[in-house]
């Protein structure tokens, strides 16, 4: 279909699109709806054919359900559902993504059958009318390109998982490492039996040395306070007073 | 005979003043050793448990410090306690008691290490700290 074509159509369908959105959605939102359904005729242009009627109709029905289904998620949720409904929804988007990934990596032709059936909502019957092809090989077309995308996805995910795991086990062997050259040479002997295994005695590696950490802590205010009392008792003049003063903070 | 003589004085001499120069040198390290040594010579005893923690600079794997900690029974203590107050000499030493805990603290001061002694011990159980870090050079 041609541009021109296309905006006649347009112009003649709007305000029936317009109308079937408003009883879906008040005001606004059916607009926009109606403008998101806009958009996506542009997109599709080359593979559709007058007259847009029935196309146009399920676009709007599935934008509009669409939205209501994401609006009533938002309404009836508290928070720590918001939190955890926002959190599935990154990860269904980032599925989305992945799947939009593999899908924009198909043939064009592909990628047509695959957005109007599975994205858009039209049957075989309006593909086949949109794009000239028997509803028979559609539906074998479709369920090739589902099974390519599920391979592709499944690969990709694996991919993902692996490298995953290579990261962690790469961190923790680095980890480990730092750790051996750092308490190389430690040991524990418990009833006279030595053990120098690094792994087994880790944790008493640990609590040695937080151990350690508060005597040193502890050692180095007790050094402030008696830095300051020599100060203190230098500071005095009187011999006597020292003294007394002296047997004062001794005591 | 006479210069036979004068050299046997100076030989006892210079002996003399080496044995003098070679104890101003062992005494005070012995003296910093004494609990240390007795550390060693108890973790190996069975009732007793020993930890030793050296801690390195991972990349030169220079030794920045070195954490002993013996536990032993309450009544083994004792001979740490006399070695703690024969040492308090060596170092600031500070003595605590608090809710049936013995604590003593012995800070000493060497060029290029600090080494920090601590005895904590109760009736039951004792526990004897060695905590040797290396300075900082400025």
């Amino acid at each position: 279909m041609t541009q021109e074509e296309l905006r006649n159509e347009v112009l003649r369908v709007r305000p029936k699109m317009v109308a079937q959105a408003h009883r879906y959605l008040p005001g606004m939102e059916a607009e926009d709806i109606v403008q998101d359904a806009l958009l996506k005729m542009c997109l599709l242009r080359q593979q559709l054919r007058a007259p847009i009627d029935t196309f146009a109709s399920v676009l709007v029905r599935n934008l509009s359900l669409n939205y209501l289904r994401k609006m009533q998620k938002r309404d009836t949720t508290t928070d720590i559902d918001t939190l955890v409904n926002e959190l599935t929804e990154e990860i269904e988007e980032a599925e989305t993504e992945q799947l939009m990934r593999i899908v924009e990596s198909l043939p064009p032709r592909q990628q047509t059958i695959i957005r109007l059936h599975d994205m858009e909502g039209m049957n075989y019957r309006e593909i086949s009318l949109l794009t000239g092809m028997p509803e028979t090989a559609l539906r074998k077309s479709v369920s090739r390109i589902r099974l390519n995308i599920r391979l592709k996805y499944i690969a990709a995910i694996s991919a993902a998982v692996a490298l995953l795991i290579i990261g962690v086990t790469s961190y923790r062997a680095y980890r480990w490492d730092q750790f051996c050259r750092k308490y190389e040479g430690s040991y524990v002997v418990i009833d006279g039996q030595r053990n120098d295994n690094l792994r087994q005695i880790r944790s008493q590696i640990k609590e040695t040395l937080a151990s350690a950490n508060d005597i040193e802590a502890s050692a180095n205010s007790r050094q402030i306070v008696d830095d300051a009392e020599k100060e203190l008792l230098n500071s005095i003049t009187d011999e006597a007073e020292r003294s007394r003063l002296e047997n004062l903070l001794n005591d | 005979m006479i210069e036979d003589k004068n050299d046997m004085r100076n030989n006892i001499r210079k002996t003399v003043t080496l044995l003098i120069l070679l104890l101003m040198v062992v005494i005070p390290g012995r003296a910093q050793n004494r609990i240390d040594r007795m550390v060693e010579d108890y973790s190996t005893v069975g009732t007793s448990s020993f930890t030793s923690v050296v801690e390195r600079d991972p990349k030169t794997r220079q030794v920045k410090k070195v954490v002993k900690v013996l536990t032993l029974p309450g009544h083994q203590t004792s001979q740490f306690h006399d070695a703690f107050l024969k040492e308090k000499a060596t170092g600031t030493f500070t003595e605590q008691q608090q809710s049936g805990m013995q604590t003593l603290t012995l800070t000493c001061e060497k060029p290029q290490q600090v080494r920090i002694y601590m005895l904590r011990r109760n009736n039951a159980i004792g526990k004897i700290t060695i905590i040797v870090k290396r300075k900082n050079k400025e």
